[in-house]
C-alpha cells in the first residue's frame, strides 16, 4: 500500500520537527511549511498532501488566513485539515476543518486522526 | 506598570525660592486634596521631577540661580515632564513680552502675583481633571496590552516548546525498552506535561481576571472516554498511582471534551497526590446530567472548606500546584451550566468531589 502523505504546518522547528517525526514513525510521508504562504507555495506547485496538520499562530500567514485561501480553491478545498494548537479557537473557525487538537498533543492520538482523515479521503463537500 | 485608582491624589510641584510664597500656594491648594510637592530652587524642582509624575508644575519665574524659564526648559528635556503642564508665576516680569516666552516654552499659563486663590485654585483644578482623564485612559490601555501579553505569550509561546518537549519524549518511548532511558523519558514527559497544566491554569486564570468567561467547544462525547483518556495519561506519567474507573448509565452528551478533561484531570490530579491508596472516579448518567465523583482516601482539611475554590489557595502545604486546579475546575463546570461540590463530611477518612454536567448545555 502507498504511504499517504501528510504536509505539516508550523512556525516554531522543534514543534514541525517533532510532528513530523511522530508522523514518519507512523509511515506517513512528510512535507512541512514553516508559514502558511509557504504552505500555499507547496500545495499550489507540487502533489496534494492526503491531510494538512496546521498551527493556527504563525506570522506571514497565519492558519486562519491559509484556511480561508485553501478552502477558496477548488482544487485545494477537499484536503482534510487537522488543526494543532495552542490557543482557544472561535467556533467558525473549527467548523471549517476536520479535526482539531490542543497542544502538547499525544502523539498516538495525532497519528490516529491522521489516519482516520488520509483512509476517508476528500472532505464530504465543500464549505 | 502599578494597578493605581483612579481617584488616588495626583502630584502638584510648586517651585518658588521665597518659603513665604511656598506657603501662599500651599494653603490656596491645600483644599484640592492632592500631593502638594515643594522645591525652593529650580535644581530641586528638576531633583523632584526626576523622582514623581507631576500632573502639574507651578513655577516661579523670577529665582535665583536657574529662572523660571531656564527651568521650565530643563523640565521639557526630561522624558516623564515632556507634556507636563507647567504655569507660570510672576510678580515682576508684567511685560507681555515675558508672558509670550513663557507660553513658547510649553506654559500653559501665565499668572501674575499677587494672583486670585480662587482661581488659580479653579485652574488647577482643571488640570488635575485633566491629568487623571489621562492616567484612566494609560491605565485601561495598558490593562488590554497587558492581557493581550499575558494571554498571547502564556497561551501560545510558552506552550508551543511543550509541545515539542512531550511529543519528542513520547516518541522516544515507543521504541525504549531500557528501563532506566524509559523512566527518564516519562520523567520529561510528566514533567513537560505538569508545566502545561500549571501554564494553562495561569491563563484561564488571567482570563478570568479580565472578566472572560473559560471558552468552550461543545461537541458529542462520552464522559467514561473523557476520564478514561485522561487517567490513560495519568498513569503513563505516574506509573505508580492506581485509579479505578467505574461508569453506570448513559454517559453521553454535548462538552468540551478538553475542558471537561482539565476539570476532572484536576480533581484526579489532586486525589492522586493527597491519597495513601486508591482513587475512584465513578461517572454516572442521570436524567439530564452525567455527574463525575473523584474520590480518595484523603481527610479534606476542614481549615481549607471555606476558601475551597478561591485561586491561589494558601494553606495547602501537601500540594506542588498553584492553588488554581478547583478555582479553574469550577469555571469550566459552571461554563458548561454544571457545578462542582465537595460532598464528603469535615473529618471523614476520605475526600470525595462530585462534578455535574448538563448532557445540553447551552453553547457558551
Amino acid at each position: 500500500m502507498q504511504k499517504s502523505s501528510v504536509l505539516v504546518v508550523d512556525d516554531d522547528p522543534n514543534t514541525l520537527d517533532s510532528v513530523r517525526d511522530v508522523l514518519l514513525h507512523a509511515g506517513f510521508e512528510v512535507d512541512t511549511a514553516a508559514t502558511g504562504r509557504d504552505a500555499l507555495g507547496k500545495l499550489l506547485d507540487e502533489k496534494q498532501p492526503a491531510v494538512i496538520v496546521l498551527d493556527i499562530r504563525m506570522p506571514v500567514m497565519d492558519g486562519r488566513q491559509f484556511l480561508t485561501v485553501v478552502r477558496a480553491y477548488h482544487r485545494l478545498a477537499s484536503i482534510p485539515v487537522c488543526v494543532l494548537t495552542a490557543v482557544d479557537l472561535a467556533p467558525q473557525l473549527t467548523e471549517s476543518v476536520e479535526v482539531v487538537m490542543r497542544k502538547p498533543f499525544r502523539p498516538d492520538e495525532l497519528v490516529a486522526n491522521v489516519e482516520a482523515l488520509a483512509s476517508r479521503g476528500v472532505r464530504d463537500g465543500t464549505s | 506598570m502599578g494597578r493605581r485608582s483612579v481617584d488616588e491624589p495626583v502630584k502638584i510641584l510648586m517651585v518658588d525660592d521665597h518659603p513665604a510664597n511656598l506657603l501662599a500656594l500651599e494653603a490656596t491648594l491645600e483644599p484640592l486634596g492632592e500631593t502638594l510637592i515643594q522645591a525652593r530652587s529650580g535644581r530641586q524642582a528638576l531633583r523632584e521631577i526626576e523622582r514623581h509624575e507631576l500632573a502639574l508644575v507651578l513655577l516661579d519665574v523670577r529665582m535665583a540661580d536657574l529662572d523660571g524659564f531656564e527651568t521650565a526648559a530643563l523640565i521639557r528635556q526630561h522624558d516623564r515632564a515632556r507634556e507636563t503642564p507647567i504655569i507660570f508665576l510672576s510678580a515682576i516680569h508684567t511685560e507681555t513680552h515675558y508672558a509670550r516666552q513663557g507660553l513658547s516654552l510649553g506654559a500653559v499659563d501665565y499668572i501674575y502675583k499677587p494672583f486670585d486663590p480662587d482661581l488659580l485654585r479653579d485652574k488647577v483644578r482643571s488640570f488635575v481633571t485633566l491629568h487623571r482623564e489621562r492616567r484612566a485612559r494609560v491605565s485601561a490601555e495598558s490593562a488590554l496590552e497587558m492581557k493581550d501579553l499575558i494571554l498571547g505569550v502564556l497561551g501560545h509561546d510558552l506552550r508551543s516548546p511543550v509541545t515539542a518537549i512531550c511529543a519528542s519524549a513520547e516518541l522516544l518511548l515507543k521504541d525504549e525498552t531500557a528501563p532506566e532511558r524509559r523512566a527518564a523519558l516519562t520523567r520529561i514527559n510528566s514533567s513537560a506535561r505538569r508545566m502545561d497544566r500549571m501554564v494553562r491554569a495561569l491563563v484561564d486564570y488571567a482570563r478570568t481576571y479580565f472578566g472572560s468567561r473559560i471558552p468552550t467547544l461543545l461537541a458529542p462525547a462520552r464522559m467514561d472516554h473523557i476520564c478514561r483518556r485522561f487517567i490513560d495519561e495519568i498513569e503513563s506519567t505516574h506509573p505508580s498511582c492506581a485509579i479505578e474507573l467505574s461508569v453506570v448509565g448513559n454517559v453521553e452528551g454535548n462538552w468540551d471534551a478538553d475542558r471537561v478533561a482539565q476539570a476532572v484531570g484536576n480533581l484526579i490530579i489532586n486525589a492522586v497526590e493527597h491519597a495513601s491508596g486508591a482513587v475512584r472516579v465513578d461517572v454516572a448518567g442521570g436524567a439530564d446530567e452525567v455527574t463525575v465523583t473523584v474520590c480518595n482516601d484523603g481527610t479534606f482539611p476542614d481549615a481549607l472548606r471555606a476558601s475551597l475554590f478561591e485561586p491561589f489557595r494558601k494553606g495547602d502545604a501537601g500540594s506542588r500546584g498553584l492553588g488554581l486546579g478547583l478555582f479553574i475546575a469550577r469555571e469550566i463546570a459552571e461554563a458548561h451550566g454544571g457545578r462542582i461540590e465537595l460532598a464528603s463530611a469535615a473529618g471523614a477518612p476520605q475526600t470525595r468531589f462530585t462534578t455535574y454536567w448538563p448532557r445540553h448545555p447551552r453553547a457558551a
